[in-house]
């Protein structure tokens, strides 16, 4: 009787053993998390939303909506956003319809960490028309 | 031995294995969590104190204009200004190691008042224009010179409007041009040879898409004369406040004439007094050349700064140091430069 006892006892603390074995073994699954892509996120969001801010602020951003000038728009960006950043531009108005019917882009998507920014931009004329403003940008990897 | 001593031992044996084996899991698992937090707070503090010092003008606000009194709190943006990342021109100025009234790295970190850090600051022009010198030829009384002239944006051409002036010994003149789609124009002028000596072509270029965007270079050449010697050999020049600070090198230099140039206007500037001139307040969104022509003994000097004084880099060396970098779009005086801030530094 006493050796069986024993016996159930060893059972148990291996079953514990292999229990806290797998508990554990499930934190290996969790991934760390990535410093560079917060960094560039960061980085992205800033330049995109100041990059806007500058072109909105003297009415070029509206006035080239306005005209549908879109590609005097993407050399205007490419221009202005620092090297090696790629950027898409997507304009809506303000019933959310697409008005740029060519691609706003300086070439092909260069990394998959991709950061959007959000911009409202008014017009400067009289109709104060409102755009939406959809600025994707990405660094290449 | 008895079984259950056996036992006992075994099982003691084990949970301490899996105890420690836990402990060693769980600091590998959280430790990039903690040291990601810390990162997070030190990328966001440095970015707290780049966008601070791009957004505030700073105390005194106008301490860019005002070269004798301390400065109590560094920013750059302009006094009053309704539009965000918009810089001032003077400010600017005391930025760069060849004003004289710029203000040292110790006491701008003083100003910033931000304990461990160090700030590396530079402004660059939008557009990068490349001079080069194709031919010349003498015919009777004038030498004509042909430049080719390239645009470019992060090594891309760039379509732009050129204008530009060529200053010589008592001769002024302007030539316009247009680039072509791969960003190069070629420009030609004449020169007499009467005025031979150190000669300035001074080329603006204004981007096709947005008059904001103009940039200027200046190439220097020697016009029936040897190579000039570098700028800044026989004056010092220190544009402050809408004043041009010329200082003489040199007890025997004389001054003849000193121009401001912009993209579209150009001015003969008014003597103040033996060393400064007033610099004109020009409707135009361009960086302004300042140029003094003058003697020295017999020989001709044309020597020029630009309002504001851009390209221009100072801080803390940051070439061997890992280092938050932020770039901004900021425009001066309307015209559009690029600012790279450079922080590094821990969070108190």
């Amino acid at each position: 009787m006493k050796i069986q006892k024993c016996r159930r006892g060893q059972i148990r603390i291996l079953e514990a053993f292999f229990a806290a074995l797998l508990i554990f073994s499930a934190l290996f699954l969790i991934p760390a998390p990535s410093t560079m892509d917060n960094e560039h996120s960061d980085n992205l969001h800033t330049i995109g939303i100041n990059a806007l801010l500058q072109l909105d602020s003297d009415g070029s951003l509206s006035r080239l909506i306005e005209n549908g000038d879109w590609n005097a728009l993407r050399n205007l960006l490419w221009q202005v956003l620092p090297n090696g950043i790629w950027f898409n531009l997507t304009i809506l108005d303000s019933e959310g319809n697409q008005l740029n019917d060519i691609i706003i882009s300086n070439g092909g998507q260069v990394s998959d960490a991709v950061v959007s920014v959000k911009y409202v931009c008014a017009a400067s004329d009289s109709t104060y028309s409102i755009y939406i403003l959809h600025l994707q940008l990405a660094r290449a990897d | 031995m008895p079984a259950i001593s056996i036992d006992t031992f075994f099982a003691c044996s084990l949970m301490i294995t899996v105890v420690v084996a836990a402990m060693a899991v769980t600091a590998k698992m959280v430790q990039p969590y903690l040291s990601e937090i810390e990162n997070l707070d030190q990328k966001e503090y440095l970015r707290e104190i780049a966008d601070y010092i791009l957004l505030n003008p700073g105390s005194p606000q106008n301490w860019g204009s005002n070269k004798t009194s301390p400065i109590e709190s560094f920013g750059l943006a302009k006094n009053d200004s309704l539009t965000p990342y918009e810089l001032d021109i003077d400010k600017v100025c005391r930025l760069n190691p060849e004003n004289a009234y710029h203000i040292s790295y110790l006491s701008l970190i003083k100003a910033i008042k931000a304990k461990k850090v160090a700030i590396r600051i530079s402004i660059q022009q939008i557009l990068d224009i490349l001079i080069t010198p194709i031919a010349n030829q003498s015919d009777g009384s004038l030498t004509n010179y042909t430049f080719q002239i390239r645009v470019k944006r992060n090594g891309f051409p760039v379509s732009a409007s050129l204008h530009c002036y060529i200053i010589a010994k008592n001769f002024f003149n302007y030539v316009s041009a247009e680039t072509s789609s791969n960003g190069k124009a070629t420009i030609s002028f004449t020169i007499p040879n009467s005025s031979n000596g150190t000669a300035l072509l001074v080329t603006f270029a204004r981007s096709s898409q947005d008059s904001r965007i103009t940039s200027y270079a200046v190439y220097a050449f020697g016009h029936l004369s040897g190579n000039p010697l570098p700028n800044n050999s026989f004056v010092s020049l220190s544009p402050l406040n809408y004043t041009l600070y010329a200082n003489k090198l040199f007890e025997n230099a004389v001054f003849l004439e000193a121009y401001a140039l912009t993209y579209s206007y150009n001015k003969t500037m008014t003597q103040i007094s033996n060393v400064t001139y007033a610099i004109p307040k020009f409707l135009d969104k361009s960086p302004i050349v300042l140029v003094v022509t003058g003697t020295n003994s017999s020989t001709f000097f044309a020597e020029w700064t630009a309002y504001p004084q851009i390209p221009l880099e100072m801080g803390a060396n940051m070439q061997s140091s890992e280092c938050a970098s932020f770039i901004y779009t900021v425009s001066i005086n309307q015209a559009l430069y690029e600012v790279r801030i450079q922080c590094e530094g821990v969070s108190e």
